[in-house]
Formats: structure tokens, sequence, C-alpha cells
């Protein structure tokens, strides 16, 4: 043995020279040290023992080396100086001594004897503790309430408490025992070196020293207790969150009796936030968008969910439809809004429970006037129809949601959300309508106003509670879902239409009833969901779950009496109608998820039963589906960067109440619709694939998306339309309905023009079939799209973009094919920003609209949308903002959409807001020394 | 652990058993396995909504294993066959420094490291990074070896923890950290959040022939991968920054 040993050193003896490192170039004046070391009670030479030449003011390594067989060392190349000698052998004490180099001359030093260490027992000793608080295995120690000097070091707390010993090496004795590790919040604590680092951990810095013994990281693994323990120290830090509070007043006003006032707050206090808004405008902006959101509200990814075994999220935020992610109206009108809202916040218990609330109130005044042009196909001919609509819609709206969470442990939690709403809405709307033949000749004329009053209830509840079993993947869940809605309205309508033949008036008709609705909604859902994990990398996923789902809609219609008052029910238009599903659902997957694939592959199954109830005619059916819900899904990642995946999946979807109910419609006298009890639930089929591949370090994209899709039993509508100009509709299913939708893009910086540029097209491709006086039709209307992107941008100087994009829309249907409608649009998007000097800024963008005239649409709709804004910032951290900003420059908005749809073509302009000027000043305040509001 | 306890008890059981205490074995050659650990959450600033939910897509600690085969003069640090524990998710949680492969000569101050830096494989060539270590009097004991701590500042500003032994003649250490008069079996960049640990030392022969080059990757070396990288990321604010220093370390 001890020979082997001497081979092996000497094997790498010639090295031992060449191991000193930074060794700079050999200068005149220095010198050479050399030595031998050895055992001091058997005077045996020690080779291979360590030798360092330490810079005596800091300890740093100068060079090293080792002994060779004979336990000689020679150090070359020395500068003048202090130094220190370490010489250091295993099992040996350290052998350290000052050593001074004054000049070249080579220095032999005398011989080095190293000593065995001797084992030294030290004295257990245990002081008694204190008001210390013991949470379960663990001691805690509340820092705070034991006091250190100002820039004190951890280590001169630890020192402070009770039973904790710190000795000069900075060695930790507790309860008797050696500390084996330190732990910052979790990670392990080194100590920081002051003479190299700045940023100190201090004792000021520490929430709780928490005192614990720690199964040994073999138990933690294999989850068999070896009954090794090792003390532990973890030291919680303070939340590094101050109290204070943000917030920012803004104030516009307009010409054109234009303005928008907002005010917005949040006042934190550690974990707690409370928060606040208040919008009083008429420039479309409704609430607050998401970044506000975060700020003043609740932000949404407080409603996302994220579920670790499949990786995907899910948004739980409950729908509203003045809510958008924008903040902005985006329904037809100019609409005129005085809202507000408060929020709060916490966590407590170590974060381990949460709470958040909600109350929003909201006053929304909407005018419209809108004209519609649309073209009817027949078999033999079509009908045009012009229609103006104008209406004031007034609604009030409270609303309430909040959630509660709590992480009971590690393994399970529980989530309870729940929100509510009322709304009071007023609307009145007149239309004025006429229908042309195919020769223009006027077929009837339509004059109608309908008023309501109507009120809006929701109570809605989500509970989730997880659970993470012992073995890793093992997982159950179980989510209760209820959903309650109750809308009732009253109102009036009145209608007068002239049937015209060849120009002449042949006859009218009049309508004048009074309404009365009423409709009901319940569900409840309870889903248990079990993850039984097959190996590291696949799962088996079994699902069951129960749903009841009630409606129920009583909808009365009355006509005048003799005395004039709406007594005399129209039983054609009246009915009280109960639709309750019930559906048991069983499911079972399969996935597997390993670095490089993700596939799945299962199907649930599920037994619907359909109760459907006519209350005054006491007649009734009940009818049984099965449905399978089969998916599968297979992606690939060829790096984090560059992915496929492609997707199938079949689901059903139930036929509403208002298609089932049996009642006709006559909202709109010319187009009445009748609900058809015998819908049978639809059935689609979905495939999907997507592609995407991005390089980070040369910032290029290509994504890729394309999806197809078919449904059977479709739900469409049989529509008849008689020789008046009158279309009565009723929803039936229809197989043959597919879709396919396809998006392509390709971006790229350009290095050298420091541009990035982006092409894409995106094309929708779509037969619809459904039946027109008693002839089977299918629409195929497609439409394609091509644009490309250029940006540029200049910090602190200019971002400027232009998007240009070309629409092609072609459609046909079968039931008269000589009827063909194609048309290009195109936009243009240019968008401009310039940073001045003097804090001045200017903004510019517009939206060219070129929409030609079709066969269908008899004039140009081309215009131009031109928005600028001159502002400048002043103050510190540019906390004021004043700004002046055209909108519609040219006054050309006009709101527009074309739609066509089945064997129905549409062309609908809208009011929208047009010119004005409005004059702005925001100031965003903050408390001084707290961090300022998250600007994403 | 349990196999590196074994060996090295066995032959110092012989060693002992021949005579005296003189007579430790200096290893010289060997595999090393290192445990590399970062604590992801240390990288998400703030504690607003947005973090918080990306905290909970994110294990908090993730970590990988690495081999190290060593010689008298010439370290191979790479990717180990040891599954590593936690999760990261998206692009912007790639981690870089979890597929590097670290050739080291320590002999002629050259080293040779693939490192991949998103969808591109760099092969960096240069001289050993010159550090100059702080000697400290703390001990620990790391896979059965004593170790002795120095401290050091690299690339100007980061702070690092190291931990050596004199039992191992090589003076490598795991990535680039070499320079200590025995083997780094530890290292830990606290302000950084990652450590890297020995868990195993086998006292296994190396031919030099095991140690092979690796070859994959665009040529370049750290002063033109520090340019080629800050040119990329110079959109990217502190993110960048801290990828940078990583891929850089």
């Amino acid at each position: 043995m001890r020979l082997l040993i001497a081979m092996i050193v000497a094997i790498f003896l010639p090295y031992h020279y060449a191991i000193s490192q930074s060794a700079p170039p050999p200068q005149p004046s220095r010198a050479l040290v050399k030595g031998t070391v050895s055992d001091s009670t058997e005077k045996k030479n020690l080779s291979g023992s360590s030798v360092l030449i330490l810079q005596k003011s800091d300890s740093i390594i100068v060079k090293h080396t080792r002994t060779d067989k004979a336990g000689n060392f020679q150090i070359k190349d020395i500068p003048p100086g202090h130094y220190l000698l370490l010489v250091t052998y295993p099992s040996y004490a350290d052998y350290v001594d000052e050593l001074e180099i004054k000049d070249s001359l080579p220095h032999t030093l005398p011989p080095i004897s190293l000593m065995l260490k001797s084992k030294l027992l030290e004295a257990v000793v245990v002081s008694g503790n204190k008001a210390i608080r013991m949470k379960g295995d663990t001691l805690e120690f509340k820092a705070d309430s034991f006091h250190t000097q100002a820039g004190a070091t951890v280590e001169d707390l630890l020192k402070k408490l009770p039973g904790i010993q710190v000795d000069s090496k900075g060695q930790i004795t507790a309860q008797g025992q050696t500390v084996k590790k330190v732990l910052v919040d979790g990670e392990e604590f080194f100590g920081d070196d002051p003479t190299l680092v700045t940023q100190n951990l201090r004792a000021d810095m520490v929430d709780k020293v928490q005192l614990y013994d720690k199964k040994s990281e073999q138990a933690t693994f294999t989850g068999i207790d070896d009954g090794q323990r090792d003390k532990t120290i973890n030291l919680k830090l303070k939340d590094n969150k101050k109290n204070g509070y943000f917030g920012k007043l803004s104030a516009g006003q307009g010409t054109e009796g234009f303005y928008d006032y907002q005010a917005m707050f949040n006042y934190f206090r550690r974990k707690e936030k409370i928060a606040g808004y208040g919008i009083i405008s008429n420039t479309g902006k409704t609430g607050l968008n998401w970044q506000e959101r975060d700020n003043y509200g609740q932000s949404f990814a407080g409603n996302l969910d994220y579920d670790e075994t499949s990786g995907y999220f899910t948004y739980n935020g409950l729908s509203n439809d003045f809510e958008s992610w924008d903040g902005k109206y985006s329904g037809q009108g100019v609409p005129t809004v005085k809202t507000g809202g408060l929020h709060y916040n916490n966590k407590w218990d170590d974060d381990r429970q949460s709470v958040n609330g909600n109350y929003k109130v909201m006053q929304l005044d909407v005018n419209n006037i809108s004209t519609t042009n649309s073209k009817n196909i027949l078999p033999d001919s079509f009908y045009f129809n012009n229609q103006t609509q104008k209406s004031f819609d007034h609604i009030l709206r409270h609303s309430m949601d909040g959630n509660y969470e709590i992480k009971f442990d590690s393994t399970s939690t529980l989530k309870l959300a729940a929100n509510g709403g009322m709304d009071h809405k007023t609307t009145y709307s007149n239309f004025v309508s006429e229908s042309l033949a195919s020769d223009s000749s006027l077929v009837n004329r339509n004059t109608r106003n309908i008023s309501t009053i109507g009120d809006n209830r929701v109570v809605n509840s989500d509970l989730l509670w997880r659970k993470k079993m012992a073995k890793k993947g093992r997982t159950l869940s179980l989510n209760i879902r209820e959903n309650y809605t109750s809308n009732a309205s009253t109102g009036v309508l009145g209608s007068a239409i002239g049937f015209y033949d060849q120009g002449m008036l042949t006859r009218d008709s009049i309508v004048d009833q009074h309404k009365d609705f009423h409709t009901e909604n319940m569900l409840l859902d309870t889903k248990l969901s079990y993850t039984e994990p097959l190996s590291k990398v696949s799962y088996l996923i079994a699902t069951y779950s129960l749903s009841v789902n009630n409606s129920h809609s009583n909808r009365n219609s009355y006509n005048k009496d003799a005395g004039g008052k709406y007594t005399s029910l129209d039983s054609l238009y009246s009915n009280d109608y109960q639709f309750n599903v019930l559906t048991n659902t069983g499911g079972l997957n399969y996935s597997l998820i390993t670095k490089k694939w993700r596939v799945t592959a299962g199907s649930g199954i599920g037994f619907t039963r359909f109760d459907q109830r006519d209350v005054h005619a006491d007649t009734g059916i009940q009818r049984r589906f099965v449905n399978w819900y089969p998916n599968a899904s297979i992606g690939y990642a060829f790096s984090a960067q560059k992915r496929l995946e492609f997707r199938y999946n079949g689901s059903m979807n139930q036929p509403n109440l208002n298609q089932l109910q049996p009642i006709r419609t006559n909202e709109d006298p010319l187009n009445i619709f009748i609900g058809n009890p015998g819908l049978k639930p639809e059935f689609r089929h979905r495939f999907n694939f997507n592609y995407n591949d991005w390089k980070i370090l040369t910032e290029r994209g290509i994504w890729m998306n394309v999806s197809y899709n078919f449904t059977q039993n479709a739900l469409s509508s049989a529509s008849n339309i008689d020789t008046s100009g009158k279309r009565t509709s009723q929803t039936i299913n229809v197989d043959g309905n597919h879709s396919m939708y396809a998006y392509m893009s390709y971006n790229i910086k350009m290095k050298k023009l420091g541009m990035y540029v982006g092409a894409y097209a995106n094309f929708n491709l779509n037969a619809n079939s459904s039946i027109i006086n008693y002839q089977k039709n299918t629409t195929n209307s497609n439409s394609y799209t091509f644009g490309f992107n250029l940006y540029k941008t200049k910090e602190k100087k200019f971002d400027v973009s232009l998007r240009p994009s070309a629409t092609y829309t072609d459609s046909r249907s079968s039931i008269n094919t000589q009827t063909i409608t194609k048309y290009w649009t195109y936009t243009i998007h240019p968008d401009l920003d310039i940073y001045l000097p003097l804090k001045f800024y200017i903004h510019a963008d517009a939206d060219v609209n070129l929409r030609p005239k079709t066969a269908v649409f008899a004039n140009n709709l081309n215009n131009t949308l031109l928005n600028a804004t001159l502002g400048k910032k002043f103050l510190k951290k540019d906390a004021l903002v004043i700004s002046v900003s055209g909108n519609d420059l040219l006054n050309q908005n006009i709101g527009f959409s074309r739609n066509t749809y089945s064997n129905f073509i549409s062309q609908n302009t809208f009011s929208t807001i047009k010119r004005y000027f409005i004059l702005t000043a925001v100031w965003n305040f903050t408390k001084a020394g707290t961090p300022a509001p998250n600007n994403r | 652990m349990k196999i590196a306890h074994i060996s090295l008890l066995l032959i110092l059981a012989a060693t002992i058993l021949q005579g005296r205490a003189q007579n430790t074995i200096f290893l010289s050659q060997g595999k090393i396995e290192f445990e590399r650990r970062v604590n992801q959450w240390s990288q998400i600033e703030g504690d607003g909504d947005w973090d918080e939910l990306r905290k909970k897509t994110l294990s908090q600690f993730k970590t990988t294993y690495f081999d190290m085969l060593f010689t008298r003069n010439k370290t191979l640090y790479k990717p180990g066959s040891r599954e590593g524990t936690g999760n990261s998710m998206g692009w912007f949680s790639e981690q870089p420094g979890q597929e590097n492969i670290v050739y080291t000569d320590l002999e002629n101050d050259k080293s040779t490291s693939q490192k991949k830096v998103f969808e591109e494989t760099f092969l960096i060539t240069d001289s050993l990074r010159k550090i100059r270590w702080k000697l400290t009097d703390e001990t620990r004991v790391i896979a059965g070896f004593n170790c002795r701590r120095a401290n050091a500042i690299i690339m100007d500003s980061l702070y690092v923890v190291a931990f050596y032994t004199d039992e191992i003649l090589t003076t490598g250490g795991p990535e680039s950290f070499t320079g200590l008069p025995g083997m780094i079996l530890g290292v830990a960049m606290p302000h950084q959040h990652v450590t890297w640990f020995a868990t195993k030392v086998e006292a296994v022969s190396v031919a030099d022939t095991q140690l092979m080059l690796p070859q994959k990757g665009k040529k370049t070396d750290n002063a033109k991968l520090k340019e080629t990288l800050t040119a990329a990321f110079k959109d990217w604010g502190k993110y960048a920054q801290r990828f940078l220093q990583a891929t850089l370390l």
C-alpha cells in the first residue's frame, strides 16, 4: 500500500511545480522558498502535504504546491512581502507561520512538523428556555424581541438567543448540538465575507429564527426515516414590502361635450391591499384595463388557476359583458359611464390563507343609431332589406365577488369563490325598415318600437378542494359549482307593417302587445377527479361528474282588451316551459409527459336526460342521450422554443331553452322565430395542429395554427320567406357543417436596419347548411387575409410601425348559384411615437379602411381615422403628464361590420365616437419611499 | 453518497490497517457527482399577482446532476445520468448552465466548454479563469471529504464561496471554478442563489482518453461570447444581466 502511494506521488511529482496558479512572469526580485514537512511524533516525511502561501493582510492565496515523496517542497517566484505559510495534511492539525520575503535570496525554512488532531469533547451545555414559541417540532424566536445594535450581523443575533452559542470561528451550537445548517428562507446561508461583499445579511432583516431537527436528506428523499436528525436553523426574513400608497388622478375635458375623469388609489400595508377607483367618462372607458387592475383592482392573474399535472392554466374570472382586457366599451353606440369599485385583499398565516373581495357599481347609458343593409338569397330570387335602428339603453349594475383560499398543509388546499350581481336595465328601440324585391320594388315597410324594463340577478359560487397524496403524482380533487341566473322583464311592442305589391299597398298588420318574461336557470355541478401515477412520466386520470341544470321560462304576451288595457293573453306568443337536464359523466384519460413528448388520450362517457314540460298544456317529453367525449393529443418539443402539437377532441353542445321552447316570438313581426322542442344536442369534432419555433438570439419566429371542425346534428336554422318578405325560422339539426381556420406568421429582426419585420396570412373557410323554403342550402363562405408589419424603435427617440393588410371574401350559396359575393377590403395601420426634448412627446396613429362597393353594397365605405396627441411630462419621475389629443381628426369614423352567414349577407354601420379634442392632465402620486405601481 | 463512503472507507481502512496515518491516499483520478441547485423563485423579483402566479408554475428549487471525471491535470464536467428534481416552465424560465460540458486542462491553463444558449450552442475555448481565492479556517465534510472554505469575487462582482479538499490532488472544480490547492467539492453563489455540491466521489481509474473534448457548437471565446450575448439581450433589462452572468460562469 505504501508502495502504491509512493508510486502515485512519484508519477505526479513532475507536476508539482506547475500547480501554482496566477503566476506572473518571473522577475529578478522574486524569491524561492523551500522546506520539508514531517510528522511530529514519528518524524516521518509527509508526502502530498498541501503547502500554501497566503497574503498576510487578507488571506488571499498567492501560491500553493504539494510536497514530494521525501516531504520536500519548493515554491518559486514570490515577490517581497508579508505572508502566511500554511501547511495542511488530512487528519493533521494545520501548521501556520508568518513568512516575510525581503529579497530574492532563496529561503530555506526550518523543518515543519505536523501534529495529529486531538479530539476535543466539547462540554454539552443546555440552558433553560424562556418564553419562546414551539411550533410543531420547531422552536421559533421572534427576532425583534432580542435587541441587537444597528448593523448587527446574524451571528450577533444568534448569540443572543437562549440555548444557542456561537464560537469565535462562527460555529453554532444549539441545545448542545452542533448546528449542521443555517438556512435563509430555505436556502443555505454561507455567511458573507464583509471584505468581499457589501450586501450582508443584517440582524434587522430577520423576522423569525426557527430551530428544528431536520431529517437527513436520504430520509427526506426516500420517505424512510432513518432516525438521523440534524440541528438546523432557518432564518425567515421580513417581507421587504413596505407600507404606503400610490394613486392616479386624471382629468380630461374635451370639445363636443366629451369628458374623461378618473381617480384611482391603492393603499398597502405588508400583504394587505385596499384599492378603489372612480371613472366618469363618455370617451369609451368603462372600467380598469388589465394593468390598472393589477394596481387598483383584482388582477387578472388572481383569477388564473394553474394545474400542476397538466401544466395548463384556467381562467376562473366570471365574465361580465362590460369588462374587457383593455377596459374599453366594445359594443355599438356612444357610451356614457359613471363607475366605481373597491378592492380588498390580504394574506396571513404565512401566506397559508388569503382572501380578496371586490365591489363594483356602474351606470351606463348608450345611444346608438345603426343602419343595416342586407340581402336574403332565395332559391329563385332575393330580397334586399334596409333597416335603421335608434336605441337608448340605460343600465345600473351592482356586482360583488370574492374568494378565499386556505392551504391546510403542503398537500391540501381549499378555494372558495363566489360572485353575485344585480342589473336594472331600461331599453328603448325604434326600427324603420323596408324590404325590396330583386327588381327593387317595395315589398314591405315596417315601423316598430320596443321598450323594456328588465332585472337580472346572478349568484355563482365555486368550491375547489385539492389533495396531494403521499405518493408523488397521486392527487384527488373535488369541485362543486353553482350558477343561478334570473331574468325578469316587461315591455311593450308596437309594430306597423305595410305590405306592397308592385308598389301598391295591399294590406297592413298592427301589433300592440305587452310582454312579460321571466327566465330562471340553476346549475349544480359536482366533479371528482383522481390522478394515479403509472410511472414517473405517465398518469391515469379518472373523473366523475354529476350535473343538474334546470331552467324555466315563462313568456306571456297580452293584447289590449276593449278597455284599452293589456289583459287578453295571446296564447300564440305565450308559453311556460320547464327544461331540466341531468348529466352523469365518467371519464378516463391517460397522459404521458416527458421532456420531449406529451401524449394524452382518453374519453368520457355522458348519460344525459332531458325533461321538457309545457306547464300550461301539461304535456312533456323525456329524452335520453348517450354521449362520448373522446380526446387525444400528441405534442413534441424539439427544444424549449420549438414545439409541435396535434389535438383532437369531441364534445356535445346542448340546445338552449330559447331554441327549445315551443313559442313564436314576434319582437320583429317580419322575422318570426319558433322554438323546436325536438332538438337533439349537437356533437362537435375539433382537430387542431400547431407549430411554433422561436429563435431568441436572432429574434426569429414562426407560428402556425390550423384547425378543422365538423359538427354532427349541428344546430342550424330552417327558414321560410314568403312573397311578402316575411321570414319564419326555427332551429333544426343538420349535418354537414364544417369549418377550417389557418394562421401562419413569420417574424424576424433585421439586424442591420434594427427593424422588426413580420408577415402573416390567415384563412377562414366555412360551410354551413340550412333549410330555406324547404330546400337544403349550403353556403360556402371563405375569407383570406394577408398582412405584414414593420416596427422600428429607438429608445427615448421614437417608435414607429406600419401594419397593412388585405382581405378577400367570397361566398356562394347552393340554392342560388347565380349569386356570388366576392370582394376585397384593405386596412393600413400606421403608428408613431416621437419623444422630443424637454419631455415633450407626440403620438399619432391612423386606421385607413378601404371597403370598395360590391354587387350587394352599392357604396364605397372608405375612411381614415386619424388620432394624434401632443403631451409633456413634468415633475420628478414624470409624475405629471399634460396632453392635448385629437380623436378622429378627419371626422370620418363609422362603426362598421360585414357579415356573411348562410343565405344572408349584411352590412352594418353604427354610431361611434367621432371627432373631438381633449385636454388631459394625469398626476401619478406615490408616498415617498414606497414602491411605485407596477408598470408593465 | 453511500457508495462513495463505502469505497473511501475501505481504502482508508486498508490504509490504517497497513500502518500509519501519513499513508493517507491522495486521489488523483476518479469521478465526482455534483448536484447543481438553483432557487428559481429568486429570479422572480416582484410579489404582485403575476409573480405569485409564476411561482405556482415553478418549483422553488431545481436540481440537476453533473458527473466530473478527473485525472491529475485534466477534468471533464458534463451532465450526469442521474435525473434531477423540480420543474421549470416556458422559455423565459430556461436556465443557462444545465447542459454545460466543461473540459479543463489545468496543466496548460486552457479550457474548452460547450454551452447551450437557447437555440444556439457555443464552443468556448479560453484560458482558465484567474480567481483570487481568500482562504478561511472554516471546514466542512462534503461527500466524505474534509473541505476547507475559500471565498472570492469573480467577474467583477459575483461573490463565490468554495470548499476544496486537499485529499484530492487535482486542482479542479465544477464549471470553471479552479485554482484552489485541491479539488473543489462545493461552490455556492449565495447572491445568485445557485450551489454545486459533490454528492459522491468514486475512486475509479480514469484514462486520459475518457476525457473527451466537447465538439459541438459555434467556436468562440469568453470575450466574444459576452459581446454576442450582450447584443442579443440588449432590450431585456435585468433578466438579461442575470442570464448573461449565469451563462458566462
